[in-house]
């Protein structure tokens, strides 16, 4: 068999790309790592006293780092020893099964329609992280997150792990978000601190708190040096290691 | 950090609006946009260094004419004080004298400079010397030896007429005669280099804090929670390709991949053996047994030496691997918006400088000549006790169209008992009596000699007294004439 090295580029460049953000996994001892870890811990300390178990992971618009933060995230919690849940309900761009190189199909869609058992879809990349993909794209993907099965298979899941992470679309281009944010515990609104304009950071958590969603906080992504503030001693620690 | 976040939220959200900027702050906006104020600096700077060198030079000759009187009269001389106060005051008339179209006419004939009287006014400028009898007259051109010899025939054919037309013997002579200037005036390259430079700054760093506003980036996590009303939770470094060091390979063996995943990353050769490329030199490995081995799969050599670069399959490693088409493009925009503002500020920069600031410094008049307020005619003081003293004054005294030509003499009328008649006061002067056709243009003057007047409350007139075979000055309201009245009258 001869290889076509050009096919074969592509496909591997796109796999590359995503495969690179799951820095947790690639890099943990990195700075990156390192500030998932201290994210993980702001979501496990800080909120005592009603620990959130549904979280929707969301930004104001489209390639602000839902999925990595959603999959860095999981990531780090399964290796706390939390048993967690990530969903791929982004159906208009999924990324997730990408990132964490799964096959799609099955997926939720599969499991909403009842063909399939949850246990049967899910993947289990590590240990302690499971993840279900979307499976086949439906046409209304709105009308699907409303429904009723989709609201019990959520309560299911919620019985079943510690944590639920929900990587859904953006909130200022679907109305997705807003469906499923109203039906978990918390919601993530992940900005990127380059990119990310912050009247759209206003109007994604009035947005979202108008529909009854509540807003954990925000989590700053792709941030400079500068800008990590606090964590500049962590950063020339691990600098001078390499 | 969070909880603390949380519990001030309330207060934060009051706090939120009353957001002030310290020094430090005010510093760091400078320090942060320092480029920006450096760069529009240096390219005003430039700006005006290449604009000197465009400039033609213009050379300026300046002569000056001394006022004075001959002392004909024996009696002047024993009060020398009041008469040196009163050709300074002459000097003023004369120093607007020396603009008119007559003199500009006689200067061109003379010449024979082929230009309008316009033109030539424009670049003659007559100034008094204060406190002196002296009026220093400047001639700009092109040509440095002909602005000096305009302005030393100005000086003649200015001296010539005041002595054809004074009966009071006030005389015009050219004192200093021009010699042919050396460096040009107009240019003054450091000046307009440090004024670039100065403007340049407040330029860049008015921009400093415009783009500062404008910019949508975030700069703490702090912000982000005045933002958002809500804490932030974590802060990730910007990673991927953008930092390619931290890049590292997957693990060997891909051991969090599943079957599935694993297996679109590899390919397999006839041999049924599994190649994936690994490590950081992204070499290409093959599964033996349970371990990776390093090696070349058979048939990929070949296309490999196919195409001209040794090195395997030329995948071009987006220099965002994390990164992605979209950003990059709102990236660029971000920076070309800024450069675009930069451009175009810089360019009313440099109107703003060269269209207005430098001709404001240089004094220039903005207004074109023979526009000058009326002015000075109220200072012109009587040399003698005789009530009436023509003096020759620019043709601009008093008048709205400048262009209608000049004035006989102005002189200032003042009303003694020998010389009115009820509501009305003659003006006894060789110009207007016996002269029918005298066009005059009378003004009340409050305070003749600059103190003291008698203040006529009435409209005024004028009329000829063919009996008398003399003008009138009349108030029209029939009230009697006030005794030591004084008015501006202005005869052509």
């Amino acid at each position: 068999m001869r290889l076509s090295s050009s096919s074969l580029s592509r496909k591997a460049q796109s796999e590359r790309d995503l495969s690179e953000c799951l820095v947790t996994i690639t890099n943990p001892d990195g700075v990156v790592a390192e500030a998932y870890r201290t994210l993980r811990t702001s979501l496990l300390y800080s909120l005592v006293d009603n620990p959130p178990k549904v979280i929707t992971i969301t930004s104001p618009g489209p390639q602000e780092g839902k999925s990595t933060t959603c999959a860095n995230l999981a990531v780090v919690l399964a290796q706390a020893g939390k048993s967690v849940l990530l969903l791929e309900c982004d159906f208009r761009k999924p990324d997730v099964h990408g990132i964490f190189e799964l096959r799609n199909l099955p997926g939720i869609v599969d499991v909403l329609a009842g063909e399939r058992d949850a246990q049967e879809v899910w993947h289990e990349p590590m240990q302690g992280l499971k993840v279900m993909t979307v499976g086949p794209v439906p046409t209304n993907p709105a009308d699907l997150l409303g429904s009723e099965r989709f609201a019990r298979f959520l309560d299911q899941m919620r019985r079943e792990f510690d944590y639920v992470l929900i990587d859904a679309p953006p909130v200022q281009t679907v109305s997705d978000p807003m469906i499923i944010a109203a039906q978990g515990d918390g919601v993530l609104l992940v900005l990127d601190a380059q990119n990310t304009r912050k009247v759209s950071v206003r109007r994604s958590v009035r947005g979202l708190e108008s529909v009854g969603a509540n807003v954990l906080g925000t989590i700053m992504n792709n941030a400079k040096a500068s800008e990590v503030g606090y964590g500049g001693r962590t950063y020339s620690y691990t600098q001078d290691k390499k | 950090m969070i909880a603390n976040s949380k519990n001030n939220a309330h207060h934060d959200e009051e706090a939120k609006d009353e957001y002030v900027l310290s020094l430090g702050e005010l510093l760091g906006v400078v320090w942060k946009w320092f480029w920006i104020i450096i760069l529009v600096t240096f390219l005003l700077m430039g700006a005006a260094v290449g604009l000197s060198f465009l400039e033609e030079p213009e050379y300026q000759a300046s002569i000056k004419i001394l006022v004075g009187q001959e002392s004909s009269d024996s009696d002047q001389s024993s009060s020398l004080g009041g008469a040196v106060q009163g050709l300074q005051d002459v000097t003023l008339t004369m120093a607007e004298a020396v603009e008119t179209r007559s003199v500009a006419e006689e200067v061109i004939e003379r010449l024979d400079l082929q230009m309008p009287p316009g033109d030539f006014l424009a670049q003659l400028n007559s100034e008094p010397i204060p406190n002196t009898q002296f009026i220093e007259v400047t001639y700009t051109d092109g040509n440095a030896e002909e602005a000096g010899r305009i302005a030393n025939a100005t000086g003649e054919v200015f001296s010539e007429r005041v002595s054809d037309i004074s009966p009071n013997a006030v005389t015009a002579t050219v004192w200093d005669s021009a010699a042919t200037p050396q460096y040009a005036a107009n240019l003054t390259p450091l000046r307009d280099v440090l004024l670039a430079m100065v403007v340049g700054l407040m330029l860049g760093i008015g921009l400093a804090f415009v783009f500062e506003h404008l910019d949508d980036s975030w700069h703490s996590p702090e912000e982000a929670e005045q933002v958002s009303g809500v804490p932030t939770f974590g802060v990730i470094p910007a990673f991927g390709g953008s930092t390619s060091k931290k890049r590292k390979s997957l693990p060997a063996g891909g051991g969090w991949l599943d079957d599935d995943g694993r297996q679109r990353l590899m390919v397999r050769d006839e041999e049924g053996r599994w190649w994936v490329k690994l490590g950081e030199a992204e070499e290409w490995h093959y599964r033996d047994g349970g371990d990776w081995t390093q090696g070349n799969p058979p048939s990929y050599q070949e296309a490999a030496s196919g195409a001209t670069t040794s090195k395997l399959p030329a995948i071009p490693l987006s220099p965002e691997g994390f990164g992605n088409g979209e950003n990059e493009a709102r990236r660029a925009t971000k920076f070309w918006l800024p450069l675009l503002g930069v451009f175009g500020i810089t360019l009313l920069g440099i109107v703003l400088v060269y269209w207005v600031l430098v001709p404001y410094l240089q004094g220039e008049p903005m207004e074109a000549s023979g526009q000058r307020e009326p002015m000075r005619v109220e200072q012109v003081e009587p040399v003698s006790d005789e009530q009436g003293v023509r003096e020759p004054v620019s043709d601009e005294q008093g008048v709205r169209e400048p262009g209608e030509g000049g004035f006989e003499a102005v002189l200032v009328h003042r009303a003694t008992p020998e010389n009115i008649l009820a509501n009305s006061t003659y003006i006894e002067n060789p110009l207007t009596s016996d002269n029918p056709d005298a066009i005059l243009i009378v003004t009340q003057n409050w305070n003749p000699g600059g103190s003291g007047g008698t203040y006529n409350d009435h409209p005024v007139g004028v009329w000829y007294d063919a009996d008398r075979g003399q003008w009138a000055v009349f108030n029209q309201d029939v009230e009697p004439m006030a005794e030591d009245a004084a008015f501006n009258v202005a005869v052509k």
